[in-house]
């Protein structure tokens, strides 16, 4: 018989173990129970708040400057869209005012209508590129387009020959670009247009950023309380640095989403819109000069194209109204087009006294004081405000890249994860 | 327990985020195209002028014995246009052949220009004394009912209903309609296609005319004519050319005008389905004017003048001139 001797006060190794496991069972249950266990929830809690403002932060910035940059993206795209529309209806005008010329189209006009198609086609081929979602459109666009070239070819060299067919090639070119072309490049403008503004607002996510920031240092300021009447300290310095870390990633994200709202709130209702409203001024002035070829091509028929003259005027003056709206500084253009208007005004007058020839040279004279002269100078000033207009834009946008703030933000909050994690472990401890 | 809170915190941000940060954005739309404004298929086009109580619409005023020394005239119409010191004459400026524009040469020009400038020159000595005001269609018969014009030279067919509200000269041209195709370009042989047999064709004529009218009533006849329609002839030609249409259908003059903007376009020689009598419009009021140009037009059918005209603009398209239309007179 075996004898395992005992030393007498020794339990047996089964207690032991039975000891060890309620001790363990004792300390998990009293981990988050008592002070000690509300301390620990605390830290955990402000530790998990800090984690949420660096995440908020980290990716809430990093979202608004990449809707700055899709904004920036959607109105270069109405921009382009917008010279396509105006370089089609330059390069209409160029043709129009050169069939009246015949066979003898000056070369000034042949250029003008290469240079305008040109930019045309560069600017479809550069549109398609930056936005997928305008392919489709972009493609029947080029497919009018090509119509629209190709009748002008046929209108140019009838009317070479002296054949009344090419005038009635040119009508179905001007028909094909009004009816087919330029609805396709308002589509375009309208749904990028509705794409910047989307982004422009920039609201969701600067908001988002905002409240987790003042949630966390609402719920860091409330530990902070609840900890100095428990342990009677007034500064947990672990807890304080976190709140501060915290405190400071609030202010600089409010910084930043104040600072990119405003500025955009700015290009939107200043030099964006003025641009929009300059090329829309533009474009509705290069039909007008389109209008007031056909009129006279159309001799006799033409009183409908003089309605569309009107009609087309009116609204670059009323463009040029809006322009001047949201940039009060360019007032040197509404004149200009007016100048032109009256030089416009004395075609008719020849035109409609029987005198067709006059009407034609003032309408083709590229002498100081016709009216091609006039409308170049308004082609001129025009497109030189827009340029400024649109680089002004672009301008701001390249000034909003917040490249570091979100960087900065992500490793405070982490920093204060940390700090806060660890801000009860002495006071804790204090209770073993 | 902090790390599952943690990995659902970060889940859930992140979804948000994601929803936030958009940049898939919606196909753009094409817009909403409607009917075509290509070629339509023919609507019903108005009927032929109905007889508006005159017997015989190409009978007109006797003409003047001769045609009488300027200073000699004392109607007080014709008075008007003396003063003037030129004639105003209502024209086409794109109806090739007949009176169109020449950007060549900065001019109007046609049949029906030097028809009108034979009259300018009867009363001023000079053809060059004459104003050619372009007017549409529409506006034939209202220009000389206002008095914007003195005569309307615009491929005018004479007709009682517009007897009734202007006065026609003697019949200066007779129209027909017939039928432009494809040449022939192997034998180069003249078509001879009637308009009957372009069964399973498709055949152009311009809204709201008479040829369209023909058109449609040689279709209820035969059958399977696929009728086309433009706004006016020279947009049937653009139709022609574009392969769209096979045929087109017209006026011989208007045809003629076609076909010699087209090379590969002929006017077939099948005989002309209608009678179209061209006319020189006139206000309803000035007989004496009216009596003045039918003597001028006597002239030139006498001295060979009218045939020189219309060898320089239709014998390439339609062959030498035939005899020019005996005029009819004795309206009272």
């Amino acid at each position: 018989m075996t004898v395992i001797a005992t030393t007498p006060g020794q339990s047996p190794p089964e207690t032991v173990s039975a000891v060890a496991a309620q001790r363990r069972a004792d300390a998990r249950r009293h981990y988050l129970t008592g002070t000690p266990g509300r301390m620990r929830i605390l830290a955990s809690i402000a530790s998990l708040l800090c984690l949420a403002f660096a995440a908020t932060g980290f990716l809430g910035l990093r979202a608004v400057d990449s809707a700055v940059q899709r904004a920036s993206a959607n109105t270069e795209q109405v921009i382009r869209v917008q010279a396509i529309y105006g370089n089609l209806l330059k390069a209409d005008a160029a043709v129009t005012n050169g069939f009246l010329l015949g066979g003898q189209e000056r070369a000034d006009n042949r250029a003008a209508y290469d240079e305008a198609m040109s930019a045309v086609t560069a600017d479809i081929a550069e549109a398609a590129t930056a936005q997928p979602a305008d392919g489709n459109a972009l493609a029947a666009l080029n497919e009018a387009v090509q119509s629209y070239s190709n009748n002008v070819d046929r209108a140019r060299t009838n009317n070479r020959q002296g054949f009344t067919v090419g005038q009635q090639y040119l009508q179905l070119a001007g028909t094909t670009l009004r009816s087919t072309a330029l609805p396709i490049v308002s589509n375009l403008a309208k749904a990028n247009e509705e794409r910047a503004d989307d982004e422009l607002n920039v609201a969701g996510s600067g908001g988002l950023v905002l409240g987790m920031g003042v949630l966390s240092v609402a719920g860091l300021i409330g530990i902070g309380l609840w900890a100095a009447r428990r342990t009677h300290r007034y500064v947990n310095l672990p807890l304080a640095a976190a709140g501060a870390l915290v405190a400071a990633g609030l202010a600089l994200a409010t910084t930043h989403v104040l600072d990119v709202s405003g500025t955009l709130s700015r290009v939107k209702d200043g030099n964006f819109k003025a641009a929009v409203a300059l090329a829309g001024a533009r474009a509705a002035a290069f039909d007008a000069k389109s209008n007031e070829s056909l009129t006279l091509i159309a001799r006799g028929n033409g009183a409908a194209y003089e309605d569309k003259f009107k009609a087309a005027a009116t609204t670059t003056q009323d463009k040029l109204g809006e322009m001047l709206a949201a940039d009060s500084t360019k007032t040197s253009l509404a004149p200009r087009f007016a100048e032109y208007r009256t030089l416009h005004s004395a075609i008719r007058t020849a035109d409609n006294n029987g005198d067709w020839a006059t009407a034609v040279d003032l309408a083709t004279t590229t002498t100081t004081g016709g009216a091609n002269a006039a409308f170049a100078e308004f082609d001129d000033a025009s497109s030189k405000v827009l340029d400024e207009q649109v680089g002004n834009v672009f301008r701001s946008f390249n000034g909003l890249s917040g490249r570091y703030q979100p960087w900065l933000i992500g490793l405070g909050g982490l920093l204060a994860a940390l700090l806060a994690g660890r801000s009860m472990s002495n006071r804790i401890e204090e209770y073993r | 327990m902090n790390r599952t809170l943690g990995a659902l915190a970060a889940g859930a941000l992140l979804a948000g985020l994601t929803a936030c940060s958009g940049g898939n954005y919606v196909d753009t739309p094409l817009p909403d195209t409607g009917a075509t404004a290509a070629p339509s298929a023919s609507a019903t086009a108005p009927p032929s002028p109905p007889s508006g109580g005159c017997d015989n619409a190409t009978q007109s005023y006797d003409p003047l014995g001769s045609i009488p020394s300027t200073d000699s005239i004392d109607d007080t119409a014709m008075q008007e246009i003396i003063d003037r010191g030129y004639l105003r004459v209502g024209v086409s400026a794109d109806s090739y052949l007949l009176g169109a524009y020449n950007p060549l040469n900065a001019a109007i020009e046609g049949f029906d220009i030097d028809i009108a400038k034979a009259v300018a020159k009867a009363i001023f000595g000079d053809e060059n004394d004459i104003r050619l005001v372009v007017i549409t269609a529409g506006q034939r018969l209202s220009s000389l009912t206002e008095g914007t014009v003195d005569m309307v030279a615009r491929n005018m067919t004479m007709n009682c209903e517009r007897w009734e509200q202007i006065a026609f000269s003697s019949e200066y041209y007779h129209a027909g309609q017939k039928v432009l195709v494809t040449r022939n370009t192997e034998n180069d042989k003249p078509s001879t296609l009637a308009l009957r047999a372009l069964t399973g064709k498709r055949v152009c004529a311009p809204n709201n005319t008479t040829s369209l009218t023909k058109l449609e009533a040689v279709n209820d006849e035969v059958g399977g004519i696929e009728i086309v329609t433009s706004n006016n002839h020279t947009g049937c030609l653009v139709l022609f050319q574009q392969g769209q249409v096979d045929a087109i259908t017209g006026d011989d003059t208007v045809l003629a005008g076609l076909a010699a903007q087209d090379p590969y376009a002929q006017v077939t020689t099948a005989e002309a389905i209608t009678d179209e009598p061209y006319g020189l419009g006139i206000a309803q009021e000035n007989v004496y004017f009216v009596r003045y140009v039918n003597a001028v037009l006597e002239k030139l059918r006498s001295d060979g003048e009218w045939k020189t005209i219309y060898n320089r603009w239709f014998a390439a398209s339609l062959g030498k001139a035939p005899n020019p239309p005996v005029p009819v007179y004795g309206r009272s």
